[in-house]
């Protein structure tokens, strides 16, 4: 069939002829074009990035156990994570390390006296913990600070080598528990845990490097430092006025032959440091 | 007089005889590293209908978005109650043992939080200071995979075939009725009564058993064993009147002689042998160091078919099984045993009891020489051979006779047994272990009599052939779930302590045989702790400080100290008044070779089915051997053969074995199982064949027989034609169109790295050389290359901060038995991927066993024919040639030296593999581990594994890794790393040691090590009986691998040339044949004119390169 108003003309033809909305549709291709190479770029870098995936995970535990509450009556990390300077995994407590304190007094001999309280062992946000013992089964902690895999990291490595917890896993005694009526929440993860994070520190390890000593206590600037009798002749520390100038001087001693020997920035980048 | 290089018209080396003959598919092969497949076969599937599933699984990926998940959830659980000293992640080796057969083998199990995970060498050390015990072996290596396979039968079960389930206690509990049926014999005194139990050694067992024969005197307690070493027992008790074992001191002698004996193979104390024999051969260093008075020992083996032994011999006589006998007794004749008549032998035989004996009678060897007889061989046999040991001084020195702590009896009683059970005189059967349905000579038909016991039993890790045939079967604990003991083959006490408790409720043997003996009453909650205990207030030397402590001591240590038994009194071994020597048969056929599958115990250890076998290569299969000559042009690896012994018929696929003899089949035992497993075979889908069926009590370990061939063919997956190391020896180049006249290895040596300077440069990848010629001043068995035009890094790299480690490998001291290979797997958590995947080339082992034959396939002496094995995994290059490839840079160097893999970071283009010379990168086509090996009818059991791969890994699989290895997944190329998780544990603990002021570093190393040697152990090196693996520290100067690096003439690089620069060296093998032997073979070279080398060995004289081997 040929048109019957110009038989030449095919834009006549009533089957090809295009609405007017179409006139838009150019401008809008593009414009949208444009905004997708911000938008899209935009979405997958930050809301791929580590920072945003890994930061902040802050699960709810099976007991509302609070860092913050018992570091702060002078507990040492180190009295419940007892394996943190010797095996690559710090060990969390079993049940009996925390009935050891919250449970039921004991008689002379040793067995458990009903009904009595040590501390706080009739405390309702316990409940949890003792229903635990009592059946034996382990509690089930949620896992905050998890790593792939493929990715073997050991705590004694760092914690015998200078790096204190607080690098890692920020300000521990900050953090309380999650459902409780304490105004302080739960533990976080406040770094990204992510491989260039981690680069970051085996490439320049001086600028977290502290005192052997000084490895649990969350408080510790590097100013400190300077009334430690061990870096009483460290030039450089002793003429520090600012916490970066102080850490500089104090991390390159603790880097050399004098103090960590931390092996050279090939070997902490080496893939067998950390992959196997 | 032949000449080792007679006939040759292909490679001087081969792996296989497609390789001697330089088939084009194989020259194919070697340049390829991947071989060509047809995707359709693969896939089983249209390309349409692979594009639409493909599609599907696409589309389901994006809906689930399961790799996506913002803070997967993940949980800690801590102990309830902490054991004392645990450190979590941290592994703690426990002492214990593992008893097959009746020996023992004393073994260290690594535990890693609560799950034995790998078993390691007992370390032990003697007053002397040289260790005790030897290595585990394949079978004790695979035990770990064993415990956690997920066939076990997991809970009690009553009634015949499948059954219903059952408890072991309560009210219609097993307990109760066992109770019940021992209660009713004991009125009669046991009548009607019967056990029948795996081998024991353990003083527990002994005890136990006495008690059961006290309580229940006309009860019956019979033992089975396939792998029975009666014979010998039975030979000693001729010779000497009494139950007795030789144990072999072959560390002291300098000639050895194994008449069918796989000393260094199937012997239960092989490691132990296998240690001795390699400090003989060691003493060829000393030799040439001219220390006075080292000996390199000589090894002779007489047997049928090529054995581990026998690849390791200097002279070795392939005859019939039947002659072996016959060759004995004529060398007992040649060394003046009195009263022995020599029957007629064949020529060949006769020049080689003349070496022999001449070793044997030469006063310079006396009491420095043994022989010994395999079980295969009858009686008589033994006998001679203890004759022969007494008259050359070897009793006291090279062998000892202690009396036998097994009560492996032979066939007599299963034999008796199935006569009482037949004539109705058997109410209730207990079965210990074992699996005699399937595995006692078929002719005493016992699968059909154990339904003629009113009631039977079976104590059974897995459901068998045997247990369904029960009316109750009872799950059984591993040998690390229980408490148990045995003894060693010289009868050192050990105890077997649980890492775990048993998965599925299992009881022991030595649980159940304390019921049956009426020590105690409980079977539901007994543990055989006490019993074991028990045993032992007689056996610990109480000290003073009370029985408790000593028990902890024993424990601790695994053995008690001392307890070895004392060499018996042997002196004038009776002679046999006459011996009845077998009848030869036309065609014979030998059941003598050691099975990869033990007897066939472990069908369902998938690492066990897939380690290639030491002659064969093959995998998942039990193939007959046949002679080169006797297959003629007619049979071909693979034909099927109806093989009959007596009236018994069973098709079995050829292999064509070099150097075996003729007119002699031979077979392993083991395979073809209907009721062991998803990996092991069911009915219908068996794994290999059932050799069994052949085997008669009448003509247990050889048989006439007769074969035809039929004209089908059946799928060998043998790995002898894979990852084949081109040396460049074969084809003339062809660059760039560009024709020309040179070898590529030639052209590699004119014009890349500059012709080798060295003296030991013969072209091949296998560097072997007679004792003579080792000990020439101007002996080197590495190659230099001067002038070296083209290089991969502008500067040389040198990676040794603060560490270099490297390895040496000694081809002289390897037996090539493989437990490095099983103890790899077990390390590095290394996949299956089954028989399949093995014929398309893609086993996953990193480290394999190379092994060459050199000389005429038909030979049936070693005057024409030598094996050597070599061993090759990642040799960790300086120069890699894989990291130059990577795209992603996925495979680089740190800083210590080690090749690293990062398998994150891996994308799977497998350049790396494709441009490796040594063929030592493996690819995970699949997610192998992942593959549950389904055997629906629907899905044949080695067909298309991703089509399961969104299936998990099992649990109970997952148990069995190594939790300090990446377990790697589909499309990740992998390779060894020198077991880097060990030297980063090291380093850890080391390090925590440094800080706290416990450690220092060794003066005069730089820079600054901190591990010191010893610390860090490769898996394959702890796994090596012989020590041939060595593994260090290059910067050490204190370190062993350096002084061999750096010091001893045999070491070499493999593929020097290449200038890759190894850090792993090879050593070169050293022979030491009979000076007879050197002279047939120079005679045979003068004859046929091959000027060039003397008996295939390259004369050690500079530049005498000589590329073109082939004429």
């Amino acid at each position: 069939m040929s048109d019957p108003v110009n038989p030449q003309n095919p834009c006549h033809s009533p089957r090809f002829a295009f609405p007017k909305w179409a006139n838009y549709l150019l401008p809008i291709i593009l414009l949208s074009l444009v905004g997708g190479a911000i938008v899209v770029p935009a979405v997958v870098m930050f809301g791929l990035s580590a920072e945003t995936l890994a930061t902040g995970y802050q699960p709810d535990q099976p007991v509302p156990y609070s860092h913050e509450k018992h570091l702060r009556m002078g507990l040492d990390c180190a009295t419940c994570h007892n394996t943190v300077y010797k095996a690559n995994f710090a060990s969390v407590p079993s049940t009996e390390v925390c009935i050891r304190c919250h449970g039921p007094k004991k008689d002379a001999e040793g067995n458990e006296i009903k009904g009595t309280e040590q501390v706080h062992s009739n405390s309702p946000l316990l409940v949890p913990l003792h229903a635990a013992w009592n059946s034996g089964r382990p509690v089930k902690w949620a896992k905050v600070h998890n790593l792939p895999d493929y990715a073997y990291f050991s705590h004694a490595s760092h914690t015998n080598r200078g790096i204190g917890c607080y690098s890692c896993h920020g300000r521990i005694d900050k953090m309380g528990a999650t459902g409780t009526t304490d105004a302080v929440p739960g533990v976080v993860q406040v770094k990204n845990l992510s491989m260039a994070w981690c680069l970051e520190c085996h490439r320049a390890p001086e600028k977290n490097l502290r005192p052997v000593n000084q490895i649990t206590n969350m408080e510790w600037q590097p100013l400190d430092a300077k009334s430690l009798p061990a870096f009483a002749g460290l030039r450089e520390l002793q003429a520090a006025t600012t916490q970066d100038e102080a850490q500089a001087a104090l991390g390159a001693h603790l880097k050399g032959k004098d103090g960590y020997r931390i092996r050279s920035k090939e070997y902490m980048q080496s893939c067998s440091t950390c992959h196997r | 007089m032949s000449n080792l290089n007679e006939n040759i018209s292909g490679r001087k080396y081969w792996r296989s005889i497609a390789e001697r003959a330089q088939s084009p598919a194989l020259r194919e092969a070697m340049e390829k590293e991947f071989t060509s497949y047809d995707p359709d076969e693969i896939l089983s599937m249209s390309r349409r209908k692979f594009l639409m599933l493909a599609g599907a699984s696409m589309a389901l990926a994006g809906l689930t978005l399961t790799g996506c998940r913002r803070w997967p959830k993940e949980e800690l659980v801590p102990f309830g109650v902490s054991p004392a000293d645990f450190v979590p992640g941290t592994p703690v080796l426990y002492a214990s043992c593992i008893e097959r057969a009746g020996v023992g083998q004393p073994v260290l199990v690594v535990a890693f939080d609560g799950r034995p995970i790998k078993v390691e060498t007992h370390t032990a050390k003697g007053a002397d200071g040289r260790p005790l015990f030897g290595t585990p072996s394949s079978f004790d290596q695979a035990e770990v995979l064993s415990m956690y396979d997920p066939d076990r039968l997991r809970a009690p079960r009553t009634g015949k075939g499948k059954g219903e389930p059952a408890k072991w206690g309560g009210k219609e509990g097993l307990e109760e009725k066992l109770h019940g049926l021992l209660n009713g014999h004991a009125v009669s005194g046991g009548e009607g009564l019967a056990v029948l139990s795996e081998a024991h050694s353990g003083p527990t067992m002994e005890r136990l058993k006495a008690a059961f024969a006290k309580k229940f005197p006309k009860a019956t307690w019979a033992v089975w064993e396939a792998t029975s070493r009666a014979s010998q027992s039975q030979g000693l008790g001729g010779a000497y009147g009494a139950d007795l074992r030789p144990v072999l001191s072959l560390e002291k002698a300098n000639i050895i002689a194994a008449f069918d004996a796989d000393l260094l193979g199937a012997h239960p104390a092989s490691s132990l042998n296998a240690r001795g024999w390699a400090a003989g051969r060691t003493r060829a260093d000393d030799v040439k160091n001219e220390v006075k008075g080292a000996v390199m020992s000589r090894l002779y083996v007489v047997e049928p078919s090529l054995s581990l032994t026998g690849t390791n011999s200097d002279e070795r006589l392939a005859v019939k099984p039947s002659q072996v006998l016959a060759v004995l007794a004529n060398v007992a004749k040649a060394v003046g045993v009195a009263g022995v008549e020599a029957p007629e032998i064949s020529a060949e035989a006769q020049k080689f009891v003349k070496k022999l004996a001449g070793d044997l009678a030469d006063p310079k060897n006396s009491g420095k020489a043994v022989v010994e007889a395999g079980p295969g061989q009858p009686a008589a046999a033994h006998q001679l051979a203890a004759a022969i040991n007494e008259k050359i001084g070897a009793v006291g020195s090279t062998v000892s006779y202690v009396a036998n702590p097994s009560d492996d009896a032979g066939l007599a009683g299963i034999q008796s047994l199935a006569a009482a059970l037949n004539g109705g005189k058997v109410e209730s059967l207990v079965i210990i272990g074992g699996n005699p349905a399937f595995d006692a000579p078929r002719d005493l038909g016992f699968a059909a009599a154990i339904a003629k016991a009113k009631w039977s039993a079976h104590l059974t890790s897995h459901a068998n052939e045997t247990s369904v045939l029960c009316d109750c079967a009872m799950p059984r604990a591993h040998a690390f779930e229980a408490w148990g003991d045995a003894r060693a083959w010289d009868g050192t006490i050990l105890v077997q302590q649980p890492q775990i408790l048993p998965l599925f409720d299992g009881r022991s043997d030595v649980e159940l045989a304390a019921v049956l003996a009426g020590e105690t009453g409980a079977l539901a909650t007994s543990s055989g702790y006490e019993t074991v205990r028990e045993t032992f207030r007689d056996l610990v030397a109480d000290a003073g400080a009370g029985f408790e402590k000593a028990w902890r001591d024993v424990v601790q240590k695994g053995f008690v100290t001392g307890s070895a038994r004392k060499a018996a009194d042997a002196s004038s071994a009776k002679v046999p008044a006459s011996i009845a020597y077998p009848k030869a048969g036309d065609i014979e056929i030998s059941f003598a070779i050691q099975g990869p599958l033990f007897d066939g115990r472990f069908a369902n250890n998938g690492w066990l089915q897939e380690l290639a076998q030491p002659v064969s290569k093959v995998t998942w299969d039990n193939p007959v051997f046949i002679s080169v000559a006797d297959a003629g042009d007619t049979v071909k690896n693979g034909d099927l053969l109806e093989v009959a012994v007596g009236g018994q018929k069973l098709k079995l696929p050829a292999f064509i074995a070099p150097a075996q003899a003729n007119g002699v089949l031979s077979v392993s035992s083991g395979h073809g199982r209907t009721a062991a497993g998803r990996v092991g075979g069911i009915t219908g889908q068996q794994v290999g064949f059932d050799a069994y069926a052949l085997r008669s009590a009448s003509a247990w370990g050889f048989a006439a027989a007769s074969y035809t061939n039929t004209a089908e063919n059946y799928r060998l997956a043998f790995t002898s034609i894979h990852h084949l190391i081109n040396d460049g020896l074969d084809t003339k180049m062809n660059i760039l169109g560009i024709g020309s006249d040179k070898t590529p290895k030639e052209f590699i040596l004119d014009f890349r790295v500059g012709k080798p300077v060295g003296a030991g440069e013969n072209g091949e990848v296998v560097k072997e050389f007679s004792l003579d010629e080792y000990r020439l001043e101007t002996f080197q068995a590495s190659e230099t290359h001067g002038n070296v035009r083209l290089q991969l890094y502008q500067e040389p790299q040198v990676f040794n901060d603060p560490h270099a480690w490297g390895m040496a490998i000694d081809t002289n001291a390897c037996t090539g038995c493989g437990a490095c290979v099983v103890a790899c797997q077990s390390e590095n958590n290394i996949p299956n991927v089954g028989k399949d995947q093995v014929w398309r080339s893609r086993e996953m082992h990193w480290l394999r066993i190379d092994t060459y034959y050199h000389g005429n396939p038909k030979a049936t002496d070693s005057v024409e024919f030598e094996t050597s094995h070599m061993p090759v995994t990642c040799v960790q290059c300086e120069n890699a040639p894989c990291e130059q490839v990577c795209p992603v840079a996925a495979t680089v160097h740190d800083t210590e030296g080690l090749n690293t893999m990062v398998y994150n970071r891996c994308i799977g283009t497998r350049y790396c593999a494709n441009n490796c010379p040594y063929k030592v990168r493996r690819f995970n086509y699949f997610d192998f581990h992942s593959k549950p090996l389904s055997r629906d009818t629907a899905m044949p059991w080695l067909n298309m594994p991703d089509t399961e791969q969104n299936a998990m890994v099992e649990d109970i699989r997952k148990m069995a890794m190594n939790p300090d290895v990446t377990v790697r997944m589909r499309g990740v190329m992998e390779k060894c790393t020198y077991c880097t998780q060990r030297i980063t544990r090291a380093k850890v603990s080391a390090r925590a040691e440094w800080g706290a002021g416990q450690r220092g570093e060794i003066e005069g190393a730089r820079p600054q090590p901190l591990i010191l040697e010893g610390e860090v152990k490769t898996a394959c090196q702890t796994a090596c009986a012989t020590g041939a693996i060595v593994f260090g520290d290059l910067n050490n100067p204190q370190s062993d691998v350096r002084k061999l690096h750096a010091k001893n003439k045999r070491t070499f690089a493999l593929l020097a040339e290449l200038n890759s620069r190894p850090r792993t060296r090879h050593m070169a093998r050293i022979r030491n044949p009979h000076p007879d032997t050197m002279a047939e073979r120079g005679a045979g070279a003068k004859a046929h004119g091959h000027g060039h080398e003397s008996a295939g060995h390259a004369a050690p004289q500079a530049g005498g390169h000589d590329a073109k081997h082939a004429e």
